[in-house]
């Protein structure tokens, strides 16, 4: 059993409150991921939850027994830093074999155990080798299989993809995804600031905003049905067009629900953006800011065209003056 | 490709010589304070001048250094440098260390204390040997009286106790130098990250295995190198034990500076000083060598 459950959970620095009454239940075997902008509370949440900083309030339960005042190690947790934070004084196998050396595992248990999570990972080249003198990925791995050794119930991820460039991201995030399927008892929680990271990890994501829990939703549940406004501008790219009404109401549509060509709206082409498989044009309808639309790369309008268009209702989100959804 | 043209026009003679003129003043003040004055101590070392025989030098060849290899005072020196060269470097680590893990806090209290730390050594040699002097006198010394109640000092200061004066100007050599080796180790410990704190805590390690796997490794090559460039201040130490004791009592803190002062001005014999700072010199080039390569290896 390695579900967790927050509980009224607050956290201040000083006077500043950083999370603020936060309710939360991970299941056993879940992979949750938190996103939100800088300075949500995301990490400081992930590292509450680790035991790197004490709660302020509230309570927080892994695997059925509150943990408020257990120190990190006993937590039965592992964490993947940003950094990857491995010891640069000790070889890829002593920084894989630490853990279970400070608690005096037998010589033959560690050996077997690193061996194991060098396999899965294709470390075993480099078992002898220095942090330095390995890639950025290899390093990551590195920082996955020293948390895999030590067999936790709950892996905690703070941004780990964020130092790796484009290409790697790619390949270390279907590396993670097997991973979790790999591993279907241990409980997954993941800090991103990428949308596509949480979008195709995720079982559940968390989105967080000044301290507290917007939405807890599946991928499909955050991006089809948004609980607010701040829900629906953040998740999506490129971001949802809302649009704001007299009476303070805001509708919203996705730049894909929009078809150009035909329909009872106008708006004037002010430029266009081209990604190759699609392009997305932005359009002048007299508002503050410009409606986005998402094209198939056959039907771009040119800059300066009128063109009209058209969304089906049923892809319209509605938001009342307070940002909550109405429809 | 084209062919550059540059090599066959000739610069003006200024384009030239204007480098050189800018180098020009700092190697004749190099060349004035530290090469001639190298050159005439070697060209010294192998002359026989005693002032009360002969008063200009004559070519002695090696006999400067059979000499000093026969002189058991000086070898005796020798061995008592080489004790107050480890000892101030011990003293400089055995102070940095803690202070320096302490002042590593983002306080405003750490902050201040690391600019503090420094008065010792910035203070000149005469005031803090007079102002020690003065704290060991067995007339007002205030810590000649807790020597005294120790039962350290009898009812003579501390400094005229052959034993005990090495060991006390040996403590007072490695606080005066240990400033340089907390703002270093300081440094040090700035650039650890804390993550590597933190993901030690996560697997079990205590504050004392934290220590020995994270800092000790991450701060060891800095501790090294600086303790040898301590250690090559120290070894040619002679203004803070000449202020406190001029070598004595019983030349028991006489160490090679001063039995190279004495040889000059006490023994007037000249050449037999530049014999010893040539044989010191050829010591010190071998740990320079030795903390270069180390540098080069961090």
């Amino acid at each position: 059993m390695s579900d967790i459950k927050v509980t009224n959970l607050r956290k201040n620095f000083g006077a500043v409150e950083v999370l603020k009454d936060i309710n939360l239940d991970i299941r056993s075997g879940e992979f949750v991921i938190f996103v939100g902008p800088s300075g949500c509370g995301k990490s400081t949440l992930l590292r509450c939850i680790s035991g790197l900083e004490r709660i302020s309030g509230g309570a927080l339960e892994i695997g059925g027994r509150v943990v408020n005042n257990v120190p990190a190690s006993k937590r039965g947790i592992a964490m993947v830093f940003q950094s990857y934070a491995l010891y640069p004084h000790m070889s890829v196998r002593e920084n894989m074999a630490y853990s279970m050396k400070l608690r005096r595992a037998p010589k033959t248990e560690i050996e077997v155990r690193v061996a194991d999570a060098a396999r899965k990972l294709q470390l075993a080249p480099y078992l002898d080798r220095y942090p330095r003198e390995l890639s950025g990925g290899q390093r990551q791995r590195v920082a996955i299989g020293r948390a895999i050794v030590r067999d936790p119930q709950v892996f905690l991820f703070d941004e780990p993809l964020s130092n790796l460039d484009a290409a790697l991201r790619v390949a270390t995030r279907l590396e993670i995804a097997r991973l979790k399927e790999s591993l279907p008892q241990t409980t997954m929680v993941y800090v991103t600031h990428d949308q596509v990271e949480a979008m195709t990890l995720a079982d559940r994501i968390v989105v967080l905003n000044a301290g507290r829990v917007e939405q807890v939703g599946t991928p499909e549940e955050l991006y089809e049905r948004p609980q607010s406004l701040f829900v629906a501008g953040f998740i999506g790219s490129p971001k949802m067009n809302l649009l704001k009404a007299e009476d303070g109401t805001t509708t919203g549509i996705r730049p894909e629900d929009i078809n150009l060509g035909s329909g009872p709206h106008r708006g004037k082409v002010a430029y266009v953006e081209y990604l190759g498989a699609d392009s997305y044009a932005f359009l002048d309808i007299g508002q503050d800011e410009l409606l986005t639309v998402r094209q198939t790369r056959s039907e771009t309008p040119q800059v300066g065209d009128v063109v009209s268009y058209d969304y089906p209702v049923e892809r319209v989100h509605r938001f009342d003056a307070q940002g909550m959804r109405v429809n | 490709m084209t062919v550059p043209t540059a090599d066959t026009e000739r610069r003006p003679f200024g384009d030239i010589a204007l480098p050189y003129a800018l180098v020009a003043p700092a190697v004749l003040v190099a060349l004035a304070i530290a090469v001639i004055p190298l050159l005439y101590a070697l060209w010294l070392s192998f002359q026989d001048w005693y002032l009360l025989r002969n008063p200009q030098p004559v070519w002695g060849g090696l006999v400067n250094f059979q000499a000093l290899f026969a002189d058991a005072a000086l070898w005796r020196a020798f061995w008592r440098t080489w004790i107050w060269t480890i000892g101030t470097v011990a003293v400089e680590v055995a102070l940095a260390l803690p202070l320096a893990l302490l002042l590593n806090r983002d306080t405003t209290i750490a902050r201040m204390a690391s600019a503090l730390i420094l008065l010792p050594w910035v203070m000149p040699f005469i005031v803090l040997g007079y102002g020690w002097r003065f704290l060991l006198d067995s007339e007002v010394g205030a810590l000649h009286s807790v020597f005294q109640f120790f039962g350290l000092a009898g009812n003579s200061s501390i400094l005229n106790d052959p034993n005990l004066a090495l060991a006390i100007i040996i403590f007072i050599s490695g606080w005066k130098g240990m400033p340089f080796m907390v703002l270093a180790l300081l440094a040090a410990l700035k650039s650890i990250p804390g993550e590597l704190y933190e993901a030690a805590a996560i697997d079990g390690a205590s504050p004392w295995q934290r220590f020995t796997t994270i800092t000790l490794p991450a701060i060891q090559n800095t501790m090294l190198i600086i303790g040898l460039v301590l250690g090559i201040l120290a070894f040619y130490s002679f203004d803070l034990p000449w202020i406190m004791t001029r070598g004595g009592p019983q030349d028991a803190t006489t160490v090679l500076g001063i039995s190279m002062y004495k040889a000059v001005f006490t023994d007037l014999r000249p050449a037999y000083a530049a014999a010893i700072s040539v044989v010191m010199l050829a010591i010190l080039a071998v740990a320079s060598f030795l903390s270069l390569k180390l540098r080069r290896r961090q």
